[in-house]
């Protein structure tokens, strides 16, 4: 991440910090960042909020009552809404902090100097708070799962004739007895807390996200739930599986928790997983 | 465990930085009073098993980073919480006055989420300046559950503010 604080009407860096290597000079990029937030508002009449150039992505901030105007550039795969917020945290700061010198502000940039110790701060805050997305993920996926695990056992308990239901347990119990069973899996310790029987139903929810590669977790789960699905739609036959899920709430899970599941990337997956066959 | 059913909901305790936290749930989780605990990077996770009405709970606590830069990451966290705790610190305003903007970051995504509010550091009887009616007055406002006082240091209260979202969650979710 690259942030460059600018006089906008004078083209001054008033601060500049860099955490990425630019193949650019520094003020080279200073003096096109403010050409081009001038060209856009001259030419369409509104500043601009963000480009892709030169393999980064640009997010602008214009401030008109300051003549401020801050830009953040960072490799394409960070999100710009992310972007756009640690920049606005910034530009709150960088105000609150100058607003007064600005008034009556001479052109001496060394004023600002500080600011950059103040970026680099929060700046270490935020690289050390990136895994932390992907442990958050983790542990409402596992939410999600164990939520639809629960459901399905709901499915199995509550509502299927004994003999039918005899066969789904004896079929699910053998699913889970093989699993634990192959070599791969018995070399993650932590896949070994996955588990089901009739009395306690399904428990996922004591996987310790830091002693495991997620997307190995993710990947296992999503068998085991294509598996019990599988298996009680073998049973059941594909439509009146569909009518047990819908007593049992899945569906209405799946609608209520849309936004989260998006958020996930788990939608198709569950609307394939319970409504084809 | 070996009663009947398992269910994990996900919590969230949120409130300005410093308000403790971090320290309530050590307290809660581990029973110890950490009295310098480290900054919070974004949010950090804690899970606790207990047993309400025969169902096997797992909570699962997220512990938000409550310090300014990282507010704009915990709106997104909030989604799928069943429950919240809002943390103010009995002796520090101002940590009361932005009681409303986690009201915003907890129930964004999650209109109707229950939460308690917590007035932290009880037992620094002396230091405390926020009065119980003006409190009143907020979870009037915001209709939260209950407002409760807590000390992490004595542990008074600690088990009844979890214990007490918990059983609101379990009524809310499984009747």
């Amino acid at each position: 991440m690259n942030i460059w604080i600018l006089d906008s009407k004078r083209g001054v860096t008033l601060i500049y910090k860099s955490f990425l290597d630019l193949p650019v000079k520094d003020d080279l990029v200073s003096g096109l960042l403010t050409a081009l937030n001038q060209f856009t508002l001259t030419e369409f009449k509104e500043p601009i909020d963000s480009i892709d150039m030169g393999g980064f992505k640009w997010i602008y901030i214009l401030d008109v009552d300051y003549n401020l105007l801050f830009v953040v550039a960072d490799i394409k795969n960070t999100e710009s809404e992310t972007l756009k917020s640690r920049l606005e945290f910034l530009k709150n700061l960088f105000i609150k902090q100058f607003g007064e010198d600005l008034k009556n502000w001479t052109g001496d940039i060394e004023l600002f100097k500080p600011f950059g110790d103040t970026i680099e701060k929060y700046y270490a805050h935020w690289q050390a708070a990136e895994n932390v997305d992907l442990f958050a993920d983790f542990f409402d996926m596992l939410g999600v799962f164990q939520q639809i695990l629960n459901l399905l056992r709901g499915v199995i308990d509550n509502q299927i004739d004994f003999k039918k239901q005899e066969n789904i347990i004896k079929n699910v119990v053998e699913l889970f007895y093989n699993f634990k069973n192959r070599m791969d899996i018995k070399k993650i310790q932590e896949l070994s807390k996955i588990s089901y029987s009739k009395e306690a139903g399904f428990s996922i929810f004591n996987i310790n996200p830091t002693n495991v590669d997620i997307q190995v977790v993710k990947k296992q789960i999503m068998y085991l739930l294509i598996q019990i699905i599988k298996i009680i739609k073998e049973e059941l036959g594909h439509d009146l599986a569909l009518n047990y899920f819908s007593d049992q709430n899945i569906f209405n899970y799946i609608f209520n928790n849309m936004p989260l599941l998006k958020k996930l990337k788990l939608e198709g997956f569950l609307l394939q997983l319970f409504l084809l066959k | 465990m070996s009663s009947k059913r398992s269910y994990l909901f996900k919590v969230l305790t949120s409130g300005d930085g410093g308000v403790g936290k971090t320290t309530l749930l050590h307290r809660y989780i581990e029973g110890k009073f950490l009295p310098n605990t480290l900054m919070t990077l974004g949010v950090e996770f804690f899970t606790k098993e207990l047993i309400i009405d025969d169902f096997d709970i797992v909570l699962q606590l997220w512990d938000f980073g409550g310090q300014s830069q990282f507010r704009f990451m915990l709106e997104r966290y909030s989604m799928g919480a069943k429950g919240a705790l809002i943390l103010f610190d009995l002796t520090r305003y101002i940590t009361f006055e932005n009681v409303e903007e986690w009201v915003h970051i907890c129930t964004k995504h999650n209109p109707g989420l229950p939460i308690i509010l917590v007035g932290s550091k009880l037992d620094l009887a002396e230091e405390i300046v926020i009065k119980d009616d003006i409190v009143e007055e907020v979870k009037e406002q915001f209709n939260f559950l209950d407002y409760i006082k807590v000390s992490s240091k004595t542990g008074e209260n600690v088990e009844e503010i979890f214990k007490k979202l918990a059983k609101i969650v379990v009524e809310r979710e499984l009747y």
